[in-house]
């Protein structure tokens, strides 16, 4: 998604990333201590992430997913190293996409820690959201 | 059960702190698409 930050900016789209995590967690992390280009809000209560439905998951779907561990693998392919375990490896995430008026148009809860959307998916929904279609 | 909102329907309230403790609210975007991430675990 930082990729697609241009393209993001031209439809005059924006992003907000919400974490549970410790930022200094997220930074070594997950984000590989990049500067991000949109706005990390922080959720510890995870009070908004049951408010939007995010759900939880049990062992089966936070490291045995098929997709997590494939993704897994070509992460370590490219020279990724394991940096072991979250604190808490069970919460699910999800995207959405909000139009001009506050509507959800796209909505996706993870099932599993394998489970996210694509960034295609994501950046369609957006431009459609963004012209009003 | 919980219901889970959809498509079509009004986004939840969304207004929490940045890392500086800027609060930031998804109405406050109202009049422009939005993106609304929510990571899972730092992994």
């Amino acid at each position: 998604m930082i990729k697609r930050r241009e393209e993001i900016e031209g439809l005059g789209a924006e992003v907000l990333l919400v974490a549970y995590d410790e930022r200094t967690l997220l930074s070594a992390k997950m984000l590989h201590n990049l500067a991000l280009p949109f706005p990390l809000l922080l959720d510890r209560t995870r009070k908004t992430y049951a408010r939007w439905g995010m759900d939880r998951t049990g062992l089966t779907g936070a490291m045995l997913s098929p997709s997590l561990n494939w993704r897994y693998l070509k992460l370590l392919a490219k020279g990724e190293r394991f940096l072991g375990f979250a604190p808490d490896m069970f919460q699910l995430g999800g995207d959405f996409v909000v139009d001009k008026q506050g509507t959800l148009v796209f909505a996706h809860r993870m099932r599993n820690n394998g489970d996210r959307a694509d960034t295609g998916t994501l950046l369609d929904g957006l431009a459609r959201a963004a012209d009003g279609a | 059960m919980r219901r889970e909102l959809g498509v079509g329907e009004p986004a939840p309230k969304l207004e929490l702190p940045t890392e500086t403790g800027e609060m930031v609210s998804l109405e406050s975007l109202h009049g422009r698409a939005v993106l609304v991430s929510f990571l899972s675990h730092a992994a």
